[in-house]
């Protein structure tokens, strides 16, 4: 069950430690008073550093047990962590030019997101349920910060202490079903679990199905899925616009990745107790999420109920329990987050400094004033709905016809139908942009380079995601394997 | 023909409006060109696919770009970029602050109308299809009338949420095909060889006739269609009611028909009562409305009931009537909206208490308009005749008591045509303009001289429909005699 230490497994994680302790020296000796830029380059180079590393540990392609069976590094995870690190240094992107006077602006503020960033990768090879938890706490706790860090907004407090309550409570139910998980089988390890319910020693045990059922649920808690989802509104809202865009898109991708690794590897046996499970999760959040979305006013908060329905969507996929599915969730979360920090781009090249209160009337009449910057945002609304021919498309497709492929015709009706409302509120926003006139406190439009280049980079791969998903599901496809 | 749609959406200089306005025309006449060398090597003989383009796209879904047009297409195509042609030379009031948007929504919707027409891949036709929505709503959106934002979201909502069933349907399809044949597979052409069993059959006809029924506002799923008409602005309202709906048509005749012929069978004599029902509300609707959009809406919506009591007929005159009436009202529609459309402009209504007594200042006008309504209710030496004598013909073979409804209904449409003209352009004068001279006439004589044509020689239409048409009438044939035999 693999070696003691081996190094070459965890490079990018390395790499990442190393960057994250060096800019930590830095602020702290020689930058402090100097504007956080310096730190934010350095941490999109670092990123872009440990996205190579990444790269090359997904063209040797092995399959490296390391820590005592610890920790798996294998094509998912490797695939996982190109995506998290692709999508971490798109956020830090966003958020290098900031108003000065928010006052977050701070070096610790890419420290943080690196941190959380490195736990999400850790969860991603974890293959054993303590190193999950591990992973788990080390991406939260540094998001608590991150999320109250507008200081100076009630809004900002407001998401920091939901956030913590939430994240807190789903770190203890995760922990608490570890421990029933150990009581039972006497081990954490996801394979010697998976062993065991295979070789019929557990069957039956209701101490482990109590266990496994509360992992489920503690992981559930961060994906936001109905009925845990509370906190996501709140928390995308009083968030700064660039961790919206990281909270919106990390974690969920995380644990949606750990949870498909903990189960198949550990509780396949247990199927008929988590499928249904699962099912309903995946359904109410669906309907859920896009109906709560209908009667947002406030473009954050809106987002936030689409993707929550979108985390419904992603773990659909994988309720059908089939290659073709885990492939359509994980094309699905990528086409997601390209989808999703396009849009947070938009929102946050053309923003009124009180980002709390962005309404979608304050998008009226952008097309007459910023045609190029409607047009994007129009497109990737497009692709938010789920409409050809965009990533979105693709993804919904996909799953929907792993869904069929499962057999579950009517559940596909269902889920298919679900998104009418998004379609709705997609909508409400072109028409906001194309067909209403300005109002006349309309937000300007602060064009740096950064978020431009984050915004081209989403409309191109959503395009191209659309149009040629081909090369991208390959890749998923083989990744897959390792899973299912 | 691919290439001239790629162009049309290239179109974008963003740049003074008269280039616009130019570029837009330049490229409908462009496409026209193309549809017309389309034309001419259009093969009758043939009753298979001709000019048949195929590239894989998602290989791995069994997604292809296929391309191919046959006698049920044909035509179809054509009108639509006769039509595109007529919007872009039609004046276009109240567009005028969002003209490059217009130019480009508008080349972007025919071409997506075009490419549904000739799609062979179920999936594309379904993309291009929701294309076509969008861009009619964003259309609505952003050029319209009254309520046009309403009208914009409910259009686009309406076909979405009718869309997604057809979607998972398609799905199913695809998957079914997987199961026989190992592979994923969108095209129509494989999805053709396979035999479903008839339970297998009935939940994807029934999405998909509701899709297509949606498309085609067949009564009860008419409702959107009169709220966009009258909110369009008006150069759409004529690809709307002279193309839009007709994808509805052309779908029942290529993917219901030959996709699920036992169930279509079975369940023909529902579908023909419902469009009967549909035929004879619509005109009675048609009669109680008092602006010009609403009746034309009314009306197309029984029209295009008509068309599938045509299709559920199942023989050889009812196809073949349904598809060359859609043809003639499409033309007909264009004729009569064009001068709903000048009388818009000098009125800043559309009501028809407002006119009477048009014809004394405005006789070109009453002469024409006239003429269109005649060709719209359906006149003998006018195009629509021919259609729905065959429909009528076709159904009563098989439904004859619907056909003596769809007459009555029929006749009571050409009462109200008659009743219309008697109203706004004779009777007691309320109010004058100008008549419309001859740039605003001349797409009217144009289109009324294509009307008299298909009148007179509707052997143009029949000849080059007439094997696809039968075509897919031996795949019903064939499959619902050997239902019969094993049955026996």
């Amino acid at each position: 069950m693999g070696n003691a230490f081996v190094w070459s497994a965890i490079y990018p994680e390395l790499l990442l430690l190393g960057l994250i302790l060096a800019l930590l020296g830095l602020e702290a000796a020689f930058w402090p008073r100097r504007p956080a830029h310096n730190a934010g380059y350095l941490a999109v180079l670092g990123g872009l550093a440990a996205l190579s590393l990444a790269l090359m540990e997904w063209q040797r392609g092995e399959t490296i047990w390391a820590f005592h069976g610890m920790l798996v590094t294998d094509s998912y995870s490797t695939f996982a962590d190109i995506v998290l690190l692709g999508n971490a240094v798109l956020c830090i992107l966003l958020s290098l030019q900031q108003p000065p006077r928010l006052g977050w602006n701070k070096g610790e503020f890419y420290i943080l997101l690196l941190l959380s960033t490195l736990g999400m990768m850790l969860m991603a090879s974890a293959a054993d349920l303590l190193v999950v938890f591990l992973g788990f706490i080390l991406m939260l706790v540094p998001l608590y910060p991150l999320a109250a860090s507008a200081r100076d907004s009630v809004f900002a407090s407001e998401a920091g202490i939901k956030f913590f309550v939430v994240g807190t409570l789903s770190g203890l139910l995760l922990l608490y079903g570890t421990g029933l998980v150990y009581g039972a089988a006497g081990t954490t390890q996801l394979q010697l679990i998976g062993n065991m319910l295979r070789d019929a020693q557990l069957q039956g045990n209701d101490l482990l199905l109590a266990g496994a059922v509360l992992v489920l649920l503690g992981v559930a808690c961060q994906l936001a899925l109905v009925p845990f989802h509370m906190w996501a509104p709140d928390v995308y809202q009083g968030s700064p616009l660039p961790v919206t865009a990281f909270l919106a898109t990390g974690p969920k991708i995380a644990a949606m990745v750990v949870l498909m690794r903990t189960i198949s590897m550990a509780f396949t046996a247990l199927q008929e107790v988590w499928q249904p499970l699962v099912w309903v999760l995946a359904l109410t959040t669906i309907i859920g999420g896009n109906l709560l979305a209908l009667h947002q006013r406030s473009i954050k908060r809106m987002l936030a109920y689409v993707s929550i329905g979108h985390g419904g969507y992603a773990l659909l996929g994988f309720a059908v329990v089939n290659p073709q599915g885990v492939t359509g969730t994980l094309f699905y979360l990528c086409a997601y987050a390209l989808t999703s920090v396009g849009i947070f781009a938009v929102l946050n090249i053309y923003r009124r400094e009180d980002e709390v209160t962005m309404e979608i009337r304050h998008y009226r009449g952008l097309a007459t004033c910023h045609p190029v910057l409607a047009l994007a945002l129009a497109f990737l609304m497009l692709s938010l709905a789920g409409l050809p021919p965009t990533a979105g498309f693709v993804g919904k497709f996909y799953v929907l016809s792993a869904v069929l492929e499962g057999g579950y015709a009517g559940l596909a009706l269902i889920a298919a139908l679900s998104s009418l409302p998004a379609v709705y509120c997609c909508g409400k926003v072109v028409v906001a942009m194309y067909m209403q006139q300005a109002d006349e406190d309309a937000p300007s439009a602060l064009l740096a380079p950064e978020p431009l280049a984050v915004l081209l980079l989403a409309v191109l791969a959503v395009l191209l995601l659309g149009l040629a998903p081909d090369a991208l599901l390959n890749v998923v496809r083989s990744t897959v394997i390792a899973v299912v | 023909m691919p290439l001239a749609g790629a162009l049309c959406i290239g179109v974008s200089p963003r740049r003074r409006p008269g280039l616009i306005k130019s570029m837009g025309l330049f490229f409908a006449v462009c496409q026209l060109g193309l549809a017309l060398l389309l034309y001419i090597d259009f093969d009758p003989g043939i009753s298979g696919m001709q000019f048949v383009e195929r590239y894989a796209w998602i290989a791995s879904m069994g997604l292809y770009f296929h391309l191919g047009v046959d006698g049920i297409s044909l035509f179809l195509v054509l009108l639509t970029i006769v039509l595109t042609l007529l919007v872009m030379l039609a004046d276009w009031p109240g567009v005028e602050a969002h003209l490059k948007e217009y130019t480009c929504a508008v080349l972007a919707l025919s071409s997506a109308l075009v490419a549904a027409f000739v799609a062979l891949d179920l999936l594309l036709f379904y993309i291009c299809c929701e294309a076509s929505v969008l861009l009619i709503s964003f259309l609505i959106g952003i050029g319209g009338r009254r309520r046009r934002i309403y009208a914009s979201l409910h259009t686009a909502l309406y076909s979405f949420a009718m869309g997604l069933p057809f979607l998972v349907a398609l799905l199913y399809l695809a998957d079914y095909h997987r199961q026989i044949n190992g592979q994923f597979h969108f095209g129509v052409l494989q999805l053709y060889e396979l035999t479903l069993p008839l339970e297998a059959q009935l939940w994807p006809l029934l999405a998909f006739f509701f899709y297509f029924a949606a498309r085609l506002a067949l009564f009860p799923l008419h409702t959107w269609l009169s709220t966009a008409q009258v909110a369009a602005p008006l150069p759409l309202t004529i690809l709307l009611a002279g193309v839009a709906l007709k994808v509805g048509g052309y779908g029942l005749l290529r993917f219901c028909l030959p996709l699920f012929p036992e169930a279509f069978y079975n369940w023909s004599a529902h579908i023909a009562a419902l469009a009967t029902v549909g035929i004879i509300y619509g005109a009675l609707l048609a009669m109680v409305q008092d602006d010009l959009q609403k009746v034309v809406a009314c009306a197309s919506t029984s029209q295009m009931a008509l068309v599938v009591l045509g299709i559920a007929a199942l023989n050889l005159q009812g196809l073949q009537g349904s598809l060359i009436y859609m043809i003639n009202h499409g033309v007909a529609t264009a004729a009569l909206l064009l001068i709903a459309g000048g009388l818009y402009r000098r009125f800043q209504t559309q009501e028809l208490v407002r006119f009477g007594g048009l014809s004394q200042s405005m006789p070109l006008t009453a002469a024409f308009f006239l003429v269109a309504l005649l060709a719209f209710v359906g006149l003998p030496g006018l195009g629509g005749f021919a259609g729905v004598l065959a429909i009528l013909l076709g159904s009563y073979e098989r439904f004859a008591a619907h056909a003596v409804m769809a007459v009555l209904a029929v006749i009571l449409m050409a009462w109200r045509g008659a009743d219309i003209f008697q109203h706004s352009m004779w009777g007691e004068k309320k109010a004058t303009a100008t008549d419309m001279g001859w740039r605003e006439l001349g797409p009217v004589v144009s289109l009324l001289l294509i009307s008299l044509w298909f009148g007179f020689y509707p052997g143009t239409l029949l000849q080059r429909t007439e094997g696809a048409v039968e075509q897919v009438l031996v795949r019903v044939g064939a499959e619902v005699q050997s239902e019969f035999v094993e049955g026996e």
